[in-house]
């Protein structure tokens, strides 16, 4: 348990070379790829974001256990096996058309990496096109977009509609920024509303089921 | 002769306007660019939007500079016009300040990180923030406002911009969360901290605006009254916003509010104004509650 304990608190902690050092010892001791994951990385790191939730550490903690814990993955991923690299779910993320806020965006696909998703940043005011074809290339299981203004917030619609025109009936639809609500989640037909950079995470785990 | 911002600041509580974001949306000219760019497109508008808040009982406006720092119009593509949409504000503010009141050059953040969040280091943040402080003091202001920062340590970055810039009346103004355990920036950083920090920087005032309504702001008010013997401007929004069919709504009466700047005042506040959701009807309601009269519904 000593080695798993060191991986753990290294990325509740925010210590990126301790991490990597406690995965590369973990492997060499022989303990498995999917406890090292589980229990040390994604485990330290939904408690990072439950206290995040609570108030108890801020933003930059929150970035550093996120930094500590893809330097972990980066260590195990030559050892994933092909099922557990299915298992990584793939998120096509960026922000509405129009929309050049990229604030809560960045935070959230820190924090969906933080948690272990494979996750592609498409930048700044992206258009649905751009959204649904990306998803198609890289067989993504969510497109996630963030808006924070009332004006750019309208062309999440779009990301929706032409998804469903193209039958993409696999990959989910995440919404998230300031002036959103569930309401108008359900409005415009996404698949799930984020309130936050954690509800983010809880809801990509509720889409994929898992 | 004409009194000068620091004298009239011993003498009254200062009222500062509202929002100018919601008085944009309000009139259905939301979907320009940049709000910004409103200064050289419907600078009549933005005019009598002053003009309204001077009217309601505001001693200082705030000029529509607000996202009119380089790197800020450079992610909208607009960066040449940096000198040209700070300098057009400045003289609309000007058009409808009468004597005896007073223009604020208005300074908000960068919306962008400093690392290990983002990218954009302080020394760029720093020469941002002095290009843009140096525009609006050449355009005549009276005094600059920074407000809305998330981050002690771009706000400390705009303070040393600013001072670079010229010497001027210099408030400082952060955004605060409230949790359970008190309240922070962003960053984590406590009012305390930020009080102190940004008094050493170089601000000659310090405040707290947006993000809270004014019933949540009267706490924070007493802890930076406790930190600071520097005048303090506390600018809250129209209570909390909600959400109706994907739009926002702040519902608080101009009463309500005025009634907790009331309290606001006696927490230690030296200025207040409003921020999100507020518009001239609170101005109005503020400035009817602190000179003593019964506050209508």
């Amino acid at each position: 348990m000593g080695v798993l304990e060191d991986i753990y608190t290294a990325v509740v902690d925010g210590k990126v070379d301790y991490a990597v050092s406690g995965v590369e010892k973990g492997l060499h001791s022989g303990i498995s790829v999917d406890e090292i994951l589980n229990k040390g990385l994604i485990s330290a790191m939904d408690l990072v974001g439950e206290r995040f939730g609570k108030g108890q550490v801020f933003l930059p903690h929150v970035i550093w256990s996120a930094k500590a814990m893809q330097a972990g993955m980066e260590c195990l991923k030559p050892y994933l096996t092909g099922s557990q690299h299915e298992k990584t779910a793939k998120i096509i993320i960026g922000t509405a058309k129009g929309d050049i806020h990229d604030i809560g965006k960045n935070l959230v696909a820190m924090m969906l990496e933080g948690a272990g998703f494979d996750v592609f940043d498409l930048g700044v005011d992206v258009d649905s096109e751009t959204f649904v074809q990306k998803a198609v290339q890289e067989n993504a299981d969510i497109i996630a977009v963030s808006a924070l203004l009332t004006t750019t917030m309208i062309n999440m619609a779009d990301v929706v509609d032409l998804k469903n025109q193209k039958n993409l009936s696999s990959v989910k639809v995440l919404i998230g920024g300031a002036p959103l609500s569930t309401e108008y989640c359900e409005e415009i037909g996404a698949d799930a509303y984020g309130v936050d950079a954690m509800e983010a995470v809880t809801k990509v785990r509720q889409l994929l089921n898992r | 002769m004409q009194k000068t911002f620091l004298e009239k600041a011993k003498e009254k509580t200062i009222i500062f306007d509202g929002a100018m974001g919601t008085l944009i949306m309000a009139a259905g000219v939301s979907s320009v660019k940049s709000p910004t760019l409103l200064n050289l497109e419907k600078p009549e508008l933005v005019t009598d939007f002053h003009k309204q808040y001077f009217d309601a009982g505001a001693d200082v406006v705030l000029t529509n500079t607000f996202g009119a720092n380089p790197i800020k119009l450079k992610g909208e593509g607009i960066a040449l016009q940096m000198e040209t949409l700070n300098r057009e504000a400045v003289k609309l503010a000007r058009q409808a300040c009468p004597g005896g009141k007073f223009v604020a050059g208005d300074i908000g953040p960068t919306g962008k990180m400093l690392p290990p969040i983002g990218d954009c280091t302080v020394e760029e943040m720093q020469e941002a923030f002095y290009l843009q402080a140096k525009v609006l003091i050449e355009s005549g202001v009276d005094l600059l406002i920074l407000e809305t920062m998330y981050s002690l340590e771009e706000a400390v970055g705009a303070v040393h911009g600013v001072r670079n810039a010229g010497d001027i009346i210099l408030i400082a103004s952060m955004t605060f969360n409230k949790t359970e355990m008190g309240y922070f920036t962003l960053m984590g950083e406590t009012v305390g901290q930020c009080a102190s920090t940004l008094e050493r920087a170089g601000a000659n005032m310090m405040g707290a605006n947006c993000t809270l309504g004014s019933a949540d702001m009267i706490d924070l008010t007493k802890e930076f009254r406790a930190s600071t013997a520097r005048p303090i401007l506390i600018q809250p929004n129209a209570g909390k916003p909600v959400t109706r069919k994907g739009v926002t709504y702040y519902e608080q009466r101009p009463s309500e509010f005025a009634q907790d700047a009331r309290i606001l005042k006696e927490m230690g506040a030296d200025m207040i104004g409003g921020c999100c959701g507020t518009n001239p009807e609170f101005i109005r309601a503020l400035t009817a509650a602190l000179s003593g009269n019964s506050i209508a519904d």
